[in-house]
């Protein structure tokens, strides 16, 4: 059968369509032009420019701070929900309803996920000054949208094991703690892997919760560009997205392979 | 050859009392009561949903019983969880940690239990020799053929010393061929080890093929045990007749010392307890003859012979007994009628036997039946051809139900 040769002419264009603006972009931030698109030649200035800037400085350390820690929080809590929606025996109608509860994050608008950050931190201020927006606010701000994530990615994995291991482990005298330590753990960790690569980058470019979780010391790159682009877009945010386009792709590859195993 | 003692009896090593297990409003086993000699190869024979892989599970320690006690060696371990018996199972997947090398998968059970490192690699190497594994013991499972699996199964169960060994229907993945080969490993590595196997099947073959004794169930409940000539050749109801291999089985009235079929009056070693019931008899018992038989003659046309290599299978039409000779006239017509149908339906014996003994149940008066017959290849009978059948007494089982 031959296929239609605009089927794969579409395919292309759709592609093009995808990336050019970030090919251009790519290209800009090596463009010695200041302003416009006019290309007067090759230059690695922006790039080394952005190194010596203390505000991206700055901005870098706190997006990878905030990355991390709420990486590792969500990866954690994740894999415990995960673990517990699965296996633990819940009545047939409340496992559906947890499993619905666990797709809702990521299927709901971050904006309404920002809004209800917001005044609930609002409240929490009441009781604890720790609630003032900053780096900590962000960091449950980011958490709470990773989670589902993780978990979802754990729970599939969980799911393709089934349930035969544990009764096999179970049945040769494994205790549930080595059971979880020698079998499952080994097991799942591609999932988790996976789940928190997936989580990392997700906070790396989250721009809408940041937004509206952040406090005067706390600038990430996401805010950072944002900030300057309303000033004008120059060639060191070309630079800089350049960047964090890269890091991205890097992590979503890897995060892609160990899943595929 | 290997010829091992087995261990001194030593009376009941596993005895099930009254076990019932309920899934919610579902019986699956309802009441059921067992006693297992330690070094017994025992069966637990039944088609799917009877009950047979929830007792195993019950003895495994993986499903708690509704009531009931499971005593092991005297020792009553119904509370203990499956972790803490001395009992192993080889799943029907297998269940091989997908991450562990064939090594390390014989070594979990013990591993897990802080045994000393020493008495790990002797139990482990000990386990590789005698299903033959050295050779595969650095792969990891997926790396291995079903039946490789399969022995790294059952070395990472029997390493343990398990008091008892249970088998999980652990043939279903293997090919026909390779699992007549392994049945009879399977039936040695039991006799040269003296422990006691308990298996599931749903295979009526491979039940014969291994075991000391089979347990044929039925919706939970046990409906025969005895060793496998017991329960093939004396079948105490209809279900185990036809469970275990084909049978006739032939609807009649009750006699003193034999009964009244549709085609006339046979003889039987005992006068049977009900008025009216079904006697069986396998198609291998009947014998064919050019002349009339001393006892249990039946004059009888061969409906279909089916040529099958090792031996041949015959469908005899019978004739009812004379009183009704007229009516027989109008009635093998329209036999004949359908037989093309009918031919069609024997080759699949069981719908065959299902037709049959459905339309029995159906009117209470005597219809005459056909008679399945397995007899050796030679001479060929042609469909058509006029003789004698005989249904040796001791051949007749009178069934209780």
């Amino acid at each position: 059968m031959r296929l239609n040769p605009w089927v794969g002419i579409t395919a292309i264009a759709t592609l093009a369509f995808l990336y050019l603006p970030m090919l251009a972009v790519a290209v800009l931030s090596f463009n010695k032009t200041r302003y416009g698109l006019q290309w007067s030649g090759f230059t690695w200035d922006w790039y080394v420019r952005l190194l010596n800037n203390p505000d991206i400085l700055e901005a870098t350390r706190n997006t990878f701070v905030l990355a991390l820690v709420s990486t590792v929080i969500a990866t954690v809590l994740g894999t415990l929900f995960a673990i517990a929606l699965e296996r633990y025996p819940w009545p047939r109608r409340s496992q559906g309803f947890l499993e619905n509860l666990l797709y809702l994050p990521v299927v709901t608008p971050d904006i309404i996920f920002a809004v209800a950050l917001v005044v609930a931190f609002g409240a929490f201020r009441m009781v604890s000054s720790l609630f003032e927006p900053g780096l900590f606010t962000m960091i449950l701000g980011h958490v709470t949208f990773q989670i589902a994530f993780v978990a979802l990615t754990v729970r599939s994995r969980l799911k393709s094991l089934g349930h035969d291991l544990d009764e096999a482990a179970r049945d040769l005298y494994a205790s549930y703690g080595y059971f979880v330590r020698h079998v499952l753990l080994p097991l799942l960790t591609p999932g988790i892997v996976a789940g928190a690569m997936l989580a990392f980058t997700l906070s790396l470019d989250d721009f809408v919760i940041s937004f509206f979780t952040s406090g005067p010391t706390s600038q990430t790159l996401p805010l950072l560009i944002y900030a300057s682009v309303r000033r004008g877009v120059t060639p060191e945010i070309h630079a800089l997205s350049t960047l964090i386009f890269l890091i991205t792709v890097l992590l979503v590859l890897a995060s892609e392979r160990l899943t595929r195993r | 050859m290997t010829t091992v003692a087995r261990p001194p009896a030593t009376g009941e090593s596993l005895s099930i009392q009254n076990v019932v297990k309920k899934f919610g409003d579902f019986t699956a086993l309802g009441g059921v009561s067992l006693e297992v000699p330690s070094g017994e190869f025992f069966t637990l024979l039944g088609p799917s949903g009877c009950g047979k892989t929830t007792l195993l599970r019950i003895i495994a320690g993986l499903e708690v019983p509704t009531e009931g006690r499971v005593v092991l060696l005297g020792k009553d371990i119904t509370p203990l969880p499956a972790n803490q018996r001395p009992v192993n199972t080889v799943f029907q997947s297998y269940a091989l940690f997908p991450h562990l090398s064939v090594w390390e998968n014989i070594a979990f059970g013990l591993k897990s239990r802080r045994m000393d490192k020493a008495e790990v690699e002797r139990r482990v190497k000990y386990g590789l020799e005698i299903l033959q594994l050295e050779r595969f013991k650095d792969r990891l499972p997926h790396q291995l053929s079903g039946g490789q699996r399969q022995r790294v199964a059952l070395a990472r169960a029997l390493v343990n010393e398990p008091q008892v060994l249970l088998l999980d229907e652990p043939m279903s993945a293997l090919d026909a061929k390779l699992r007549a080969e392994v049945q009879v490993q399977l039936r040695r590595l039991q006799q040269q080890l003296g422990l006691t196997f308990i298996l599931v099947t749903h295979d009526q073959d491979e039940a014969m093929a291994v075991s000391d004794r089979i347990a044929l169930m039925r919706m939970g409940h046990l409906e025969q045990v005895g060793t496998p000539d017991e329960v093939y050749e004396r079948p105490r109801t209809r279900y185990a007749a036809e469970f275990l291999g084909a049978a006739n089985l032939i609807k009649g009235l009750r006699l003193p010392m034999g009964f009244e079929a549709s085609f006339g009056k046979l003889a039987l070693n005992r006068t049977p307890p009900w008025d009216e019931g079904y006697v069986a008899i396998r198609p291998e018992r009947v014998r064919l003859s050019e002349v009339e038989p001393r006892q249990n003659g039946l004059r009888v046309r061969v409906r279909e012979a089916v040529y099958r290599g090792a031996y041949q299978e015959v469908w005899l039409e019978t004739r009812r007994a004379r009183a009704s000779d007229e009516l027989r006239e109008s009635l093998s017509s329209s036999a004949m009628a359908s037989s093309s149908l009918e031919t069609r339906r024997a080759r699949a014996s069981d719908e065959l036997r299902e037709s049959l003994s459905s339309s029995a149940m159906a009117s209470s008066s005597l219809e005459p039946c056909d008679i399945r017959v397995r007899t050796a290849p030679h001479p060929t009978f042609q469909a058509g051809q006029e003789l004698w059948a005989e249904l040796p007494a001791d051949a007749l089982v009178v069934l209780d139900e």
